[in-house]
């Protein structure tokens, strides 16, 4: 490997574990802008764009499965970004029953209402806010809280909530599903209304819980599992969302090695093509006065 | 119908173009230190990949039919 006397590298070790959990980073440090934003742009953008073809699902850690080890090898690469996978797989693996409601739940439901019983007719769409707290032991765990919100976005609303089974509280989706039955009154034209109805729909998740969360593929928790329904839904984008991810964090591993030695080709001042052309050129000539004799 | 095939999946083919920009870019960077050769050298790995890969489909479109 050819020597660069006038690439200042710093701490080549620093630069590497910077270089290692942010793409660029490394780089910024040994104050090789260009460098920096090239590696950065090009690995952050490809990962993230992966990510995003995928709808998020693609980066995530089962422990105990081997179908994904391949992925994981290479997706580990890209540091920070992939790190979350790792707190994501410990989390669940704390969880003791994913099907049920282990903790007070909160935040923007929005699904449909199918009225059971009422004098008027309740079909269609509700938003609001949802708070859910675990009840019952054994066999009949479920959920209850209360809901308010909009019925049909202009009919305000509001009613207890009593279910049963939930989607994991981790997951790599944006909601989590839910049926419950909603009993409450809905407000027509200044009259509130009873009803007593079948709400289904989802509860919002936090980016701390959604983010490079493992997707279930035990049939157990859910059927169709998590894996299914992503495959289902995405097609061929769960590939290329992968093949996206798992290229980034390849790629990260020449900025790291450039961080840590420098340029493979030393200070690329000189283009070695042309230099070499130029030797062989000058070889050829001096070969051929020899032959020549 | 290996055809339509073929025609169906020529969308995703698009996203092959970005990523052989940016494995050439990254891979140049590593190579070299000057802004000039890296953008010099990249445009030149991104031609030969696209290429390469222009004639493969053209071989498994041959081959294909």
């Amino acid at each position: 490997m050819a020597e660069t006397p006038q690439i200042q590298l710093r701490d080549p070790r620093v630069a590497a574990v910077l270089a290692f959990l942010v793409p660029g980073l490394g780089h910024f440090y040994q104050r090789r802008t260009f460098k920096g934003v090239l590696y950065s742009v090009c690995i952050l953008g490809t990962f993230f764009t992966g990510m995003f073809l995928s709808d998020w699902t693609v980066v995530y850690i089962n422990w105990g499965k081997k179908d994904r080890i391949i992925p994981q090898a290479c997706q580990v690469w890209n540091g920070l970004a992939f790190l979350p996978a790792v707190i994501q797989a410990r989390r669940v693996d704390k969880i003791a029953d994913p099907r049920i409601l282990n903790e007070p739940a909160a935040g923007h439901f929005s699904g449909k209402l199918s009225d059971v019983t009422s004098s008027v007719e309740l079909d269609g769409n509700i938003a609001g806010e949802l708070q859910i707290e675990p009840v019952g032991t054994g066999f009949g765990r479920g959920y209850s809280g209360k809901f308010k919100g909009m019925f049909a976005g202009k009919h305000p609303i509001q009613g207890t909530v009593d279910g049963g089974s939930i989607d994991p509280k981790i997951a790599p989706f944006r909601e989590r599903r839910l049926t419950f039955d909603l009993k409450g009154t809905v407000n027509f034209d200044g009259q509130d209304l009873e009803f007593n109805g079948l709400a289904s729909g989802g509860l919002q998740r936090s980016i701390a819980d959604w983010y490079a969360a493992p997707l279930h593929d035990d049939n157990r928790i859910n059927s169709p599992t998590d894996l299914e329904t992503a495959n289902n839904e995405l097609g061929r984008y769960f590939e290329l969302g992968t093949l996206y991810t798992m290229i980034a964090g390849l790629l990260n591993v020449l900025a790291i090695y450039d961080a840590y030695e420098g340029p493979a080709y030393g200070d690329g001042e000189d283009d070695d093509d042309e230099e070499s052309d130029k030797d062989v050129k000058a070889d050829k000539a001096s070969e051929t006065p020899v032959q020549a004799k | 119908m290996s055809n339509l095939i073929l025609l169906s999946s020529i969308n995703y083919l698009w996203y092959l173009f970005p990523l052989a920009a940016v494995v050439s870019l990254v891979y140049s960077a590593s190579r070299y230190e000057s802004p000039k050769i890296i953008l010099l050298r990249s445009g030149r790995l991104f031609t030969t990949i696209i290429i390469f890969m222009a004639l493969v489909l053209g071989f498994l479109f041959v081959v294909q039919r």
